[in-house]
Formats: structure tokens, sequence, C-alpha cells
């Protein structure tokens, strides 16, 4: 460490997974990203709401983002980012109620709230073409945590 | 990507209304675009109990599709529930506050 003003690096990326996907393709990403993110450490029950996270991602771009999108797995340091984007009209923060529930009644509007409860972090920008929403979880692993590098 | 293999399947127990649907396998999106009109009908011609005890995966999309049948049959004044969801359902039913929606 060179205890500059510098804030501490979290550490190379590593792409764990990158697929472009369609309407029909959620089921098998569902099982690559469960795999993926298995093999980066990531267990039980965080295990399952990472990949529910991600589908929830991989759903909002079919429904609303155009119908395709880019799923990208990465891991940083001690945290799995997977950033999804889509090639939709995008949408403003306004638009996207992440922080509170919908009413109990209404029947849509969960997937990106489902996301951004489960995972650490959820982020939401536009792009030049569409949307980039990304979750985050750290991995608590401690044999993953030992051995930071390992790739599947 | 490769072929296109179904993770969900459905059965009807009863005939006319008051029916049991038994879903199984993964409720996403595929599932619940293809079940919500099904559902719903069902919810507005009778009594409906939804059955999810073969249920392994739930998303956003199976929810709205519950809620949808939820609110058809409450329009219609018919009994609705759910039945058996364990697992993660069960975790994200109750996470999304609709667990037990169809106790009206």
């Amino acid at each position: 460490m060179d205890g500059g003003d510098r804030p501490p690096s979290p550490g190379p990326a590593f792409t764990l997974l990158r697929q472009r996907f369609g309407p029909d393709d959620a089921p098998r990403l569902r099982q690559l990203v469960s795999r993926c993110a298995h093999a980066a450490g990531l267990t039980g029950r965080r295990l399952e709401d990472f990949v529910l996270a991600v589908h929830e991602l991989v759903t909002n771009a079919v429904r609303h983002g155009g119908g395709s999108g880019l799923l990208r797995l990465h891991r940083v340091g001690d945290t799995l980012r997977c950033e999804v984007n889509d090639h939709g009209p995008g949408m403003s923060a306004d638009d996207v109620a992440v922080d509170d529930p919908p009413p109990a009644n209404q029947p849509g509007g969960r997937g990106l709230w489902i996301a951004g409860l489960l995972a650490d972090r959820l982020e939401i920008s536009p792009t030049a073409r569409g949307l980039s929403v990304t979750v985050s979880v750290r991995v608590t692993d401690e044999k993953a945590r030992a051995d930071p590098e390992v790739t599947p | 990507m490769t072929s296109i293999e179904q993770t969900w399947r459905y059965h009807v127990i009863g005939d006319g209304p008051g029916q049991v649907v038994h879903l199984a396998g993964e409720f996403d999106m595929l599932a619940a675009d293809a079940m919500e009109d099904l559902l719903v009908s069902a919810a507005a011609d009778g009594p409906l109990v939804v059955d999810l005890g073969a249920v392994t995966f739930i998303d956003s999309c199976g929810i709205r599709a519950l809620i949808a049948a939820h609110n058809a049959a409450r329009g219609a004044g018919h009994p609705y529930s759910l039945a058996n969801a364990t697992g993660q359902p069960r975790r994200v039913l109750s996470m999304a506050g609709v667990l037990d929606l169809g106790s009206i």
C-alpha cells in the first residue's frame, strides 16, 4: 500500500461470463449465472438471491429494453458485479420504483424492486443505446476470499 | 443460444367452477405469459386454488400473474388462494407481501 490519497483499489476485474440474450434465454442464463457465481464462491441463499436479482435485470431488458441485451458478470475483488445492457428507450430515475414495494394488489412493477432488495447494490444508468443496470454482491466465502484470483 | 426446453408445466384439477391449478417447475416470464390468462379466467369463473408445491423458482412475472388472478377473483367475489409454496417461491412471495394474498 502506498498510503496515498487515492481510495483503495478494489483490484482487477475478472470476466466470468459474457452473453448476448433474447426473449427465450432467461432460463439458460439463470443456470449459467448460478454456475459461475457458485464457482466464484457464492453459495446458499446469497447465491439464490443473486441469481434472481440478475434474472430480473434480464427480464427487464426483455420486457422493457427492446427484447434483447448483453449480460456481463465480473468479479472485482470480493464483489460479483453483473451488468445488463439493453437497447430500449431507457427510463428516468423517477420511472424506477426501487425503494418502495408496489401495492400488494398491483400486478406489475416489481422486477427492479426485487433486484434492489436482493442485491447488495443496484445501479441504473442510461447509455447511448439504452439502459445499463448492475447488481453487485459481496462474496463472503472464506475460501474464495483467500484465493481471489480463481476463475472457473 | 441452444434449443429451448420448456422449464415449467401445469395441470388443472376440476372441470368448471372450483378448480385447482397445479404449477410445476420455474414460474418465470415465459411461464407467466402463458399462464396468466388461464389463471385470470379460472379465478373469474369460480373458486380457485393455485398449488405451488412443485414450483422451484418464481420471479416478478410469476408474481404478477398470481396477483392478476387474485384481482380477478376479488372482482368476481370468488375465493382464491395460493397453496404449498416452499423454498425460493415461498421466500420471494413473502418478501413481496403476496403470500397471503388469497386470504380474503
